[in-house]
């Protein structure tokens, strides 16, 4: 996937925020893209970390099964099938492996129940994964063999990876075919035959909760980018 | 004209939107480029539709002459001559076409009336044309010839187009002097002095990003969705 997309939207949709706007931490007002906030029972505490390129901080309020759900664009995103979607993001997690979840991509949730559709990326206790949901069936492949990661399929706490879900071919419902996961370059997995449909809606989404640490979990994003190039 | 720009305002200023952004529909905050809403009579609504690209619908009140203008940058857009510049968007009509109207581009009005100044592109039920309007002088200048277009010059109900503007050249108020017209890739047209009615809109002429969209007709509530705006000015 080349890292230099055309800068028209005449050619395709792209959507990033590298967190470096002003510091609101306002719902409909988060980052440059104006992302929404939903809380998970209890809210966690965004902030904006000093950097070179912008860091959000998602920052769990300390007890089991609190988060937040940062998204954009509800129910409002569909994917047709063909080549050169891809969803990336670079992500750490702070303080503690244990309990510290994320998903993110598209996916239809704002909650920590997963989602009934969407394509995403998974963290359970740092344990990455990547999904593509569909009311047509669900699929899921854990991530493996990737040298950056614990035993090549866990995310090391207070270290940045970069994550990336490329999409490509047309399934039967007329949505993506394919999947292949890359985590700090590496081949991580792929799924075939997605099952999701073309009509099946999502949005864009970075989700964060804690599940068992009763910690403050703490999650950085370095920055969020989806391609959708013009059919 | 290549779709790729830039990345990088030192070259010019890319404003576009591709409404994929959040769904607020506050005057201020609509879009990701936040665009102003003034209502033309009676207020229209805004929506934003289920696509992997987003798309933005405005859905008229239902009366003969309502409508709503989204702006951004009052007054504080002008244009120099030079190559380069291009205005352009994808668009539908999408329930009649009778009374379905829009400008969208560059112009100094929030209503139905004509700008004074400014450069567009026109549908008038679907009839495509587009003006470079200035104090020194309108031109206007229907589209002909798309093999896309019904005789070549209307829309097709609930059909995608994409309209482009591209400007050239200097005219002797130091504004662009060529205009030239593309619908789904096509020429549909130009205003230049080789046409013999060049562009006067002057450098000093001031105008904003506008979409103006409003019923003058059917009395029905007129659907209109836009896929994207997209303006470059290369920086002289």
């Amino acid at each position: 996937m080349p890292d230099t997309i055309s800068t028209s939207p005449a050619d395709g949709t792209h959507v990033f925020d590298d967190f470096h706007s002003n510091s609101a931490v306002t719902t409909g007002l988060l980052g440059s893209l104006d992302w929404l906030m939903t809380t998970i029972v209890g809210a966690s505490t965004p902030s904006f970390v000093a950097s070179q390129n912008g860091i959000m901080r998602l920052t769990t309020d300390g007890t089991t099964a609190h988060g937040e759900a940062v998204h954009l664009m509800a129910d409002k995103v569909s994917l047709a099938g063909g080549d050169g979607v891809f969803i990336r993001f670079r992500a750490r997690m702070g303080t503690t492996l244990t309990g510290n979840n994320f998903r993110i991509g598209l996916s239809a949730s704002v909650t920590a129940t997963e989602p009934a559709v969407g394509v995403w990326v998974n963290s359970d206790a740092g344990v990455i994964s990547f999904d593509v949901a569909s009311t047509n069936g669900d699929i899921s492949v854990a991530a493996s063999g990737v040298t950056t990661l614990t035993s090549g399929t866990t995310a090391v706490v207070d270290t940045w990876h970069d994550y990336e879900l490329r999409l490509s071919g047309t399934n039967s419902n007329g949505g993506p075919d394919q999947v292949d996961c890359f985590v700090d370059g590496e081949p991580a997995g792929s799924i075939k035959n997605s099952l999701l449909g073309s009509a099946e809606t999502m949005e864009f989404s970075i989700v964060h909760w804690d599940d068992g640490a009763g910690a403050s979990q703490v999650l950085d994003i370095d920055y969020y980018e989806a391609y959708i190039p013009r059919a | 004209m290549p779709d790729n720009f830039s990345s990088s305002p030192a070259d010019g200023t890319h404003t576009f939107d591709d409404f994929h952004s959040n769904l607020a529909l506050t005057d201020g905050l609509l879009g990701s480029l936040d665009w102003n809403r003034t209502t033309i009579a009676n207020a229209s609504t805004p929506s934003f539709i289920a696509n992997p690209n987003g798309v933005m619908r405005l859905t008229t009140a239902g009366a003969s002459a309502d409508g709503e203008a989204l702006h951004l940058v009052v007054d504080d857009v002008t244009l120099g001559g030079g190559d380069g510049i291009i205005i352009r968007c994808r668009v539908r009509l999408v329930t009649t076409l009778t009374g379905n109207n829009f400008r969208i581009g560059l112009t100094d009005s929030v209503t139905v009336t004509e700008p004074v100044v400014g450069i567009w592109i026109d549908s008038d039920a679907g009839l495509l044309s587009f003006d470079v309007a200035s104090a020194n002088g309108d031109v206007s200048k229907a589209v002909t010839g798309v093999s896309t277009l019904t005789s070549g010059t209307t829309m097709v109900l609930a059909q995608w187009y994409d309209i482009e503007l591209r400007l050239s050249d200097t005219n002797t108020n130091g504004g662009p002097e060529t205009i030239q017209c593309y619908v789904d890739g096509e020429f549909g047209g130009e205003i230049s002095a080789a046409a013999g009615d060049p562009s006067l809109l002057g450098s000093a002429e001031t105008m904003e990003h506008k979409i103006v969209h409003w019923d003058d007709g059917a009395g029905a509530a007129q659907v209109f969705e836009i896929d994207y705006y997209e303006v470059y000015i290369p920086r002289v």
